[in-house]
């Protein structure tokens, strides 16, 4: 017979496991639908519902561990783990879960905001990682662009990720730990 | 969204209307970044270029005084869909190290071969 501690672990893995799997699937969707989007280069970044998911139930070590599983697993898929477009990626996800990490700790943001931030501090890690892959700072004068871009795509994603969040329900895990 | 919220949005834009002003102009050559060096284009002649990448080449055409990407052997070909080289916008495909822009006003180049 199970702890409620140990079954309150088990649920807390298995939960941080879906958003894994739901981070998976919103990035590669988003990934190939990429090239239809109205202006180059900027995506919504849908897989961003699950991390900051994963950050307003479990804290900041749960929303990385989403961030690392997405990135791992969506590079082996497209066979970009290893090289330029994987250190772009991880670099804007790394800043995207540090900027989210750190202004959910204030307790002053909402979702939205922090989501906004999280976007925001995506386009920065992944154009200076640009800057860095191409040995050139012409990269960064894409960052107005993308910079505007990342207001709409933020707060479009932090209301999902409010959405989300607000029918997670804990009885839905329960029924497995029973 | 809460008023601290509002302030992080408003901080942002802030932040890209500082950065439009320091974009560069428009003008009548655009500058091809390879690994390999840079190449300057004269875009009033129709023309088609290509570069040798890090993961292959990347190769732009320069139709009515505009320059496009029109193919690339990156694997996302974001580069592809980028449309004609804007003041501000530079056409870029980092899996190649490969940038497509106008020179700023003033500023010199590495190296210029054709």
């Amino acid at each position: 017979m199970r702890s409620p501690a140990e079954r309150g672990h088990a649920a807390r893995v298995t939960e941080i496991g879906l958003l894994i799997a739901l981070a998976c699937v919103l990035g590669a969707v988003e990934r190939v639908l990429s090239p239809t989007a109205l202006v180059p280069g900027v995506r919504l970044g849908l897989a961003n519902v699950a991390i900051l998911v994963a950050l307003m139930r479990y804290g900041p070590k749960a929303a990385g561990i989403v961030t690392l599983g997405k990135l791992l697993i969506i590079g082996f898929a497209f066979g970009t783990v290893i090289g330029p477009i994987g250190l772009i990626s991880a670099t804007g996800g790394i800043a995207a879960w540090g900027a989210m990490s750190a202004l959910s700790g204030l307790d002053r943001f909402s979702m939205v905001g922090i989501s906004i931030a999280g976007a925001a501090a995506h386009v920065v890690g992944q154009l200076s990682a640009a800057a860095v892959v191409t040995g050139s700072a012409t990269v960064l004068s894409l960052l107005p662009v993308l910079l505007l871009a990342s207001l709409p795509t933020g707060i479009a994603v932090g209301l999902l990720s409010r959405l989300l969040s607000s029918r997670i329900s804990r009885p839905v895990l329960s029924a497995a730990e029973g | 969204m809460n008023r601290w919220d509002t302030a992080l949005a408003c901080s942002i834009l802030l932040v890209t209307a500082a950065l439009w002003t320091v974009s560069p102009v428009s003008a009548d050559e655009a500058i091809l970044n390879g690994p390999n060096g840079s190449t300057s284009v004269n875009l009033s002649l129709d023309a088609t270029y290509v570069v040798a990448g890090a993961v292959g080449s990347v190769e732009f055409s320069v139709r009515d005084g505009e320059i496009v990407c029109v193919d690339s052997s990156c694997s996302d070909g974001l580069c592809q869909h980028m449309g004609p080289l804007k003041p501000g916008r530079p056409i870029v495909c980092a899996p190649n190290g490969v940038i497509a822009r106008f020179d700023r006003p003033g500023g010199g180049l590495d190296a210029v071969s054709r």
